[in-house]
């Protein structure tokens, strides 16, 4: 009951013309990101980022939330129509939705996606309503080697599901958790690979790290395939044709079964929204009723992307609130906006009478964005679309513009703009040489908690490492966490026996 | 060979990066820890792990022929540009090398010169500069994207946003002070 109406003081506040008119900027804007290929949502969250500074911090967390809900949701239009996704979440859509709009279809190929977005994006944020305040509780009693093995739990899951090669994951977290360890230490003081330069003895921000690899190191990829404007013509009668409920009780079995595996992987740190898409459509693939014909363009093999997509959401966002711990890149910028703002998510937010307010209030505003998403999907999708005619060319040069103000706006000092170009660059080396992103920001933000909760608990039990696995809680989570990074391995060489 | 070497680079380059960051981290003042695990561990611990795993691949380059793995792509990436400089002449755009190298010359260009050209100028002549690098050449729309942009940029993050972004020095600064002026912001 508490809860309920802690929630209805959140709508209250955010039935406030400014926070209503930020949730509609944030979900036209996340569409929009969504809908053009050189944009990820996440690249999006970030370029939203500077404009968030100048906010209370309430309408600056919903745009940006509001921003990631309909991210998961926006490309699934270009994939379905035009063979051109979005975003790399969109992917799994090209085989059946594809499919089912050339099959003559694309209605309700669209109104197959809407639905599975709307339950997949209810039901998470209803799970992450119901669980916040529970799993807060629970943080308050964890203790620095239960905190350790969480955030080793994240680091390991990033680095064994990010698919790709196992050895270039790991390099990459090696080099992300290398960068958060520029500057003084938080536990004894002492200056590290500083060189004497006044701008790294303050550290590298993991915003920096984030927008350079992830935004400029994008649109130099861009820029190396070649910009390119689509051409898509006449849209003619476009329209959505949502399904009947007869229909969706057929694909119950799916909506259940994505819905749980978008959540699962939107808890476990640094898997996001993309893993997620793409573990569902597997799951889909080896237990789903009609699992033989996926890939001809059935719902299931729409709605289990598009499901797990949009509930990864509401999974991401429970460890990032009620532990301070990212889920994945676009939390992970959230983090950074709650923390410009002067507050550090964990449970702590959930006891101060005033930050749970402005957490309720957010919570509301995820469930009016799903609900905007839908309306906007059913209704705008002629105007979204025609975004793919931008030319590449001049929005890339925007996008680089942004990158550069965000990051300059942090902390108003040139010198990171150097930095930001330089993990610009390594994005762009990253990208050649398949070398995993998504480890590299993990660690640099990650890296400093996972050190300080480590050092504390060195220091705390003597030097006792064994702490990690006798505690019930830490141990099951290490265990986990071996587990994770463990089982790849052994199956990796099996899968690639290509000495010669 | 060539294969092997181009497929080992990026690692024994990591490899080399390892080695001296930990040298640099020898040197970490432990004189607080006293007895216990100092400041150098953690960076230490991730030096090793990065080095261990560099040596896997090094040893694996040698004796694998997978062309997914990092140098593989370095090779793949080597034979893309060797290509490129073999068939120049038959292709019309710029080649996607040169193209990347402009735009991160560009790049660093504006990051070197923002803090005496100023916001505004430094902002147009590099969304200019970037948008005909990407291969877009409607004159007319570049220029206008790029005065329009760079000014809207200036409204929305000085007037709006409230972001001090740089003036510039000396004329430069005076022009973005009259600009300024005239757009309201103080």
């Amino acid at each position: 009951m508490e809860v309920l109406s802690l929630l209805a003081g959140g709508f209250v506040q955010v039935l406030t013309p400014v926070n209503l008119g930020v949730l509609a900027i944030g979900l036209v804007l996340g569409l929009l990101v969504a809908v053009l290929p050189g944009l990820t949502l996440v690249m999006g969250v970030v370029l939203a980022l500077p404009f968030t500074y100048a906010m209370d911090i309430t309408p600056a967390i919903i745009l940006l939330t509001a921003m990631y809900v309909t991210g998961t949701y926006g490309g699934a239009f270009t994939a379905i129509l035009f063979r051109v996704p979005g975003e790399p979440i969109d992917v799994p859509l090209l085989w059946d939705g594809y499919t089912m709009a050339r099959n003559g279809m694309p209605a309700q190929a669209l109104g197959w996606t809407l639905f599975a977005a709307f339950f997949g994006g209810m039901l998470s944020v209803c799970a992450m309503v119901a669980l916040s305040g529970p799993v807060a509780r629970i943080a308050l009693t964890l203790s620095t080697p239960e905190y350790f093995a969480i955030i080793f739990f994240g680091l390991t899951s990033v680095v064994s599901l990010g698919g790709g090669s196992i050895s270039n994951g790991l390099i990459s977290l090696c080099l992300g958790l290398l960068i958060s360890t520029v500057g003084v230490d938080d536990t004894y003081g002492a200056e590290r690979f500083a060189f004497g330069v006044p701008m790294m003895t303050d550290g590298i921000e993991y915003l920096l790290v984030m927008v350079g690899a992830y935004g400029i190191g994008e649109v130099f990829t861009r820029l190396y395939q070649g910009y390119g404007t689509a051409s898509i013509g006449r849209l003619g009668s476009l329209r959505t044709a949502l399904p009947r409920l007869r229909e969706i009780g057929r694909v119950k079995a799916a909506l259940a079964r994505s819905s749980l595996v978008g959540l699962v992987v939107g808890v476990v740190p640094g898997a996001g929204a993309t893993i997620a898409s793409f573990v569902a459509y597997g799951a889909e693939g080896q237990y789903g009723k009609r699992r033989r014909e996926l890939g001809t363009g059935i719902p299931e093999g729409i709605v289990a992307p598009q499901t797990a997509a949009t509930a990864s959401v509401g999974g991401a966002m429970i460890p990032l609130l009620t532990m301070g711990i990212p889920g994945s890149g676009a939390t992970a910028i959230i983090l950074g906006a709650f923390m410009l703002h002067g507050v550090q998510p964990g449970p702590q937010i959930f006891t101060n009478p005033v930050q749970s307010q402005m957490v309720y209030a957010v919570f509301a505003s995820m469930f009016l964005g799903v609900l905007g998403m839908c309306v906007l999907g059913y209704f705008a999708i002629k105007p979204l679309v025609r975004v793919l005619e931008f030319p590449e060319a001049l929005v890339s040069a925007f996008v680089v513009m942004f990158c550069f103000i965000g990051a300059f706006a942090v902390r108003n000092n040139l010198s990171d703009l150097y930095v930001l170009a330089a993990f610009g660059v390594l994005g762009f080396l990253f990208d050649r040489w398949q070398f995993p992103i998504a480890p590299l920001v993990l660690g640099s933000i990650l890296g400093s908690l996972a050190e300080s909760t480590f050092m504390t608990t060195m220091i705390s039990f003597d030097n006792d490492w064994t702490v990690f696995f006798t505690r019930p809680v830490a141990g099951a989570v290490m265990v986990l966490a071996i587990v994770a990074f463990v089982l790849p391995l052994i199956r990796w060489p099996l899968r690639r026996p290509r000495f010669s | 060979m060539t294969r092997q070497l181009a497929r080992a680079a990026p690692y024994a380059l990591l490899l080399a990066v390892a080695g001296v960051l930990y040298y640099f981290a020898l040197g970490i003042d432990t004189s607080a820890a006293a007895g216990r695990i100092g400041p150098d561990f953690w960076p230490r611990a991730v030096l090793v792990l990065l080095a261990v795993v560099c040596v896997y691949e090094l040893a694996k380059s040698f004796l694998a022929v997978d062309a997914r793995s990092a140098g593989g792509m370095l090779y793949n990436y080597l034979l893309d540009v060797w290509g490129a400089a073999d068939h120049a002449k038959s292709v019309a755009p710029l080649p996607r090398i040169l193209r990347v190298a402009l735009g991160v010359s560009a790049t660093l260009a504006y990051v070197l010169l923002v803090d005496v050209l100023g916001f505004f100028v430094a902002t147009a002549a590099y969304l200019a500069a970037f948008i005909v690098v990407g291969g877009y050449r409607r004159w007319g729309v570049i220029a206008v994207c790029a005065l329009g942009g760079s000014l809207a940029l200036v409204v929305v993050f000085m007037k709006i946003v409230y972001v001090s972004l740089p003036l510039g020095a000396g004329p430069f600064r005076a022009l973005s002070i009259s600009l300024l002026l005239l757009l309201g912001v103080r």
